[in-house]
């Protein structure tokens, strides 16, 4: 569990102190910080992130440091279980957090006349970036392969097991080559791997290291929404609407080619909690516009907005009954397809006539590939 | 599948093919077993008799044939059939070493340290009398006799010449069985050599082993792992005679010829068998001379050995071909299948095997266990006849002849084997004889009172039943191995096989990532049936 976060902010005169702690209850160790603020500095003082751990209060920290040059120098510390890692919610969403909270800081700052207000909204934004990261926590299958899908990481794991199997040293070793940069928890990143099916583990007789095999793969991709079309074909919820929405799929469809930026996109909007409850919701059945179900404190405001988001990138579409009724479609619905790696066969085979592979782990291989094949 | 399942599917086929031939036969009507109740009918027996044996006289080779067992040394035995007779031939030889013997030639013989720290004497070489070493110990200043330097330290020294015998056999194929060895010696010293009887006059007179010398013939292998003495003598009296020590030389004191003690014979070829286990072909004789001169006196002493000489060495054994033990020697006769008497019910009621058989030579005592031995299909008859039973004419191995009854199945392979017990040394080839040999075989026919039929009406469904079954198990084995499995999935374990085996594996038809995407996508988008949409717009249009 997420156990919130912690902002210091560093003066000449009073050193380190501490600007915010979410919850209040959350134990805050001066002492601690420090430790962290050295760890940012003994770099070049630059803005960035580190992972620190501390053993005493055992959490692990994902702090991030808006650099020595800053107007007020921050560090926004997300504090977590030991044995979480900020990795498991995804690259981008931490730092889009800390981006937010970093803006309200700058706001703090620089509008003094609205502390209060201000304070009141960096909690309130706190309070549901936890509640996110907490969600983030729990994400469905197809919702962790979009995540594999726009992780750097993930995406690069990806590309070399659809290469060959790999030792973990082995994948080590071509992910730093890849990315350019030291990797220290293999295991974090290979958790969605595991957790949705995509590879293997396994030992090879002889062999000092475990191997990562694919016997999964997925794809993002648009397809029609089953449920709609159906209905649709069966004049639901109107046969105007219906006429419109087979209409609207249809002409989007003659037209799509899966195309990596637009599966990047929708893969965004399948890992943004609030967005995938919405496309699950539109995928059973079309709803008008003011008999949307509602989580309870969502406005309407902030609802349309996001169907507005989601509308825009052509996964909802919005059509207009007789009475001018506006009613919510799912005009695309986006998914993780998985499929069988048959292409991996050939790859072994070429793999093992280049003597890239050796003979033992290629069996291992071939032998899972037999096991997991789903017709 | 692997191989532990398709073995369970072959025994599960045979299993049921044990299980449903008989029934299947048991259900035609015509089948010989099936009884009719309304026309019971009784079987007859006839009885006959028959010798068994072909070519019982070996007037030929013919359905006769030898085997050598795999144990022992089959080099040891051999067999040929000739004169009507058939023999087994057990190698012996017996040979004679004399190559050593009379005067040590300087040719033969090379000399060489006791050991490497030791010293050789003042003198030592091989001449016309043979080995000969001279020393004199002189403590004191200026040369001694043979112009060696005065030197405490020499006090002990040793020459030995040896000698690398090479035999003209294996001697490993051969057993030495006597041998003698006779080395003769003489020795010439002075009364100033101190020994047992003499009374010691100088200065702080000391003695503990007196002055003394050893003549000696060793043998040993090349490398010298082991050295046996084989003869020795110790003349501990050379020199008697007191000598005042402030007097250098006094009279001179002898040993005639005298023959060194040897081993005795049984040891001596105990000697000899050892060496030739480290090296079957070669070894070496060694002939030494040791010299200890004590130091007696405070004073300045002096000990002069004027020549000390093995003169004769000669060797002789004899060696004797070694035969092994479990070696052993068949004739063979596959005789005629039981089976192939009757297509009725055959019993064999008595089986009566004899022969003839001599030696050329009596059997040697060395091995009184070896014997022949009968076989009938590799099957041992516990009655066997000792070699030692052997005359020089042909007398029968059994009155009456061995009841082989119960060793006879469908087949009668019959084997008659001399078969060697001991280890032993054989001096000459024995050549054992056998001739006649004679089974008597006594057989039951049981035939019903009518002939029966040969089945022909019947017999082709079972083969046709059979054949259907093996066609069902192959192709149900054929469908667990290969159909049962989905088309992607065959490709998965073919490629997997040839990997197993490194064979070469040509490219496999498989679709690519972009491929099954593009697959997947129409499938999911065959709900929208996007062809006809596309025709109505342009209809529209």
């Amino acid at each position: 569990m997420v156990k919130g976060y912690i902002i210091t902010k560093w003066t000449e005169e009073r050193g380190l102190m501490l600007q915010l702690s979410y919850p209040e209850t959350l134990s805050v160790d001066l002492d601690d910080m420090m430790r962290i603020f050295y760890a940012h500095i003994t770099g070049a003082a630059e803005a960035g992130n580190v992972l620190v751990r501390l053993e005493k209060v055992s959490s692990n920290v994902s702090s991030y440091f808006n650099g020595m040059d800053a107007q007020v120098p921050f560090m926004i510390n997300l504090m977590l279980e030991l044995d979480e890692d900020p990795e498991i919610f995804g690259e981008k969403v931490i730092s889009e957090i800390n981006s937010n909270i970093l803006n309200l800081l700058n706001a703090l700052i620089n509008e003094p006349s609205r502390t209060y207000d201000i304070t009141e909204e960096l909690k309130d934004y706190i309070k549901n970036s936890l509640f996110l990261l907490e969600r983030l926590k729990n994400l469905s299958k197809e919702q962790r392969m979009a995540q594999i899908f726009v992780s750097e990481k993930g995406s690069a794991i990806l590309t070399s097991l659809r290469e060959n199997a790999y030792s973990r040293k082995e994948l080590r070793e071509t992910l730093e080559e890849k990315l350019g940069k030291s990797i220290y928890n293999l295991e974090i990143s290979l958790d969605p791997f595991v957790k949705t099916d995509l590879i293997k583990q396994d030992w090879i007789e002889g062999d000092s290291d475990i191997s990562l095999f694919l016997i999964s793969d997925f794809t993002i991709m648009r397809v029609p929404a089953t449920k709609l079309i159906e209905d649709a074909k069966n004049n639901l919820p109107t046969p105007y609407l219906a006429t419109q929405y087979l209409e609207q799929v249809n002409s989007y469809f003659m037209n799509y080619t899966p195309i990596h930026e637009d599966n990047l996109k929708i893969a965004y909007d399948m890992i943004n909690p609030d967005k995938y409850d919405f496309i699950t919701l539109f995928r059973e059945k079309a709803y008008p516009i003011n008999k949307i179900p509602k989580s309870p404190g969502e406005t309407f405001d902030e609802i349309k907005e996001m169907l507005n988001t989601l509308e825009q990138d052509k996964i909802l579409t919005i059509i207009k009954d007789q009475k001018g009724l506006e009613w919510i479609f799912l005009l695309t619905d986006p998914i993780a397809q998985t499929f069988y790696p048959e292409y991996m066969i050939e790859n072994i085979r070429e793999k093992i006539a280049q003597k890239k592979l050796k003979k033992k782990t290629a069996i291992k291989y071939l032998e899972l590939l037999e096991q997991f094949y789903k017709k | 599948m692997n191989s532990k399942k398709i073995k369970s599917y072959v025994i599960l086929f045979f299993i049921l093919a044990l299980v449903c031939i008989p029934l299947l036969i048991s259900f035609f009507p015509d089948y010989e077993t099936k009884i009719d109740d309304d026309n019971f009918r009784l079987s007859s027996e006839e009885n006959y008799e028959e010798e068994w044996i072909v070519n019982r006289n070996f007037t030929s080779t013919d359905s006769w044939f030898y085997s050598k067992g795999n144990f022992g040394d089959p080099s040891d035995l051999n067999a040929a059939i000739n004169n009507e007779e058939a023999k087994f031939l057990v190698y012996g030889e017996r040979k004679q070493f004399s190559k050593l013997n009379g005067t040590p030639q300087n040719i033969d013989w090379t000399p060489i340290k006791k050991a490497e720290e030791s010293i050789y004497p003042d003198l030592f070489e091989i001449n016309e009398n043979g080995c000969n070493a001279s020393h004199e110990y002189w403590e004191g200043s200026g040369n001694n006799l043979f112009g060696v330097p005065g030197n405490q330290t020499r006090n002990r020294p040793s020459v030995l010449w040896k000698r690398i015998i090479k035999m003209p056999h294996d001697m490993s194929d051969y057993i030495i069985t006597s041998s003698d060895l006779i080395a003769i010696f003489n020795g010439t010293a002075n009364y100033n050599v101190e020994t047992p009887n003499d009374t010691l006059t100088g200065t702080n007179p000391t003695r503990a082993e007196n002055d003394h010398t050893k003549f000696y013939v060793q043998f040993t292998n090349l490398e010298d792992n082991i050295r046996y003495e084989a003869a020795s003598y110790e003349p501990i009296y050379l020199g008697n005679g007191s000598l005042d020590a402030n007097i250098n030389y006094g009279p001179i004191d002898g040993i005639n010829d005298t023959y060194m003690i040897s081993a005795p014979a049984e040891v001596l070829n105990y000697f000899l068998n050892r060496v030739f286990e480290y090296d079957y072909q070669n070894f070496t004789v060694i002939l030494g001379i040791d010299i200890d001169c004590e130091d007696n006196y405070g004073q300045t002493d002096r000990d002069t050995y004027y020549s000390l000489l093995i003169k004769t060495c000669n060797l002789t054994f004899n060696y004797e071909r070694k035969i092994n033990q479990l070696s052993s020697i068949s004739w063979n006769q596959i005789c005629e299948k039981i089976s192939n008497i009757s297509n009725y019910s055959v019993i064999v009621t008595d089986a009566r095997l004899n022969f003839k058989y001599k030696i050329n030579e009596t059997w040697t005592n060395s091995s009184p266990n070896s014997e022949i031995q009968i076989l009938v299909n590799d099957n041992k008859h516990p009655e066997t006849i000792k070699l030692s039973t052997a005359t020089s004419s042909f007398q029968e191995a059994k009155m009456g002849g061995f009841d082989i009854t119960n060793l006879i199945t469908d087949d009668v392979n019959l084997s008659l084997q001399v078969y060697i017990a001991d280890n032993f040394a054989l001096n000459k080839s024995r050549e054992i004889s056998i001739d006649d040999v004679s089974l008597k075989l006594s057989y039951t026919i049981i035939k019903p009172d009518e002939p029966i039929t040969e089945g022909e009406e019947w017999i082709w469904l079972v083969y046709v039943l059979i054949s259907a079954m093996i066609g069902l198990v192959g192709i149900f084995t054929i469908y667990q191995t290969h159909f049962k499995y989905p088309p992607m999935v065959r490709k998965v374990r073919k490629l997997k096989k040839k990997i197993k085996k490194e064979k070469k594996i040509k490219p496999f038809t498989v679709n690519s990532r972009e491929e099954i995407t593009k697959i997947n996508l129409e499938k999911k988008t065959q709900i929208l049936n996007l062809e006809k949409f596309q025709e109505n717009k342009k209809l529209n249009k």
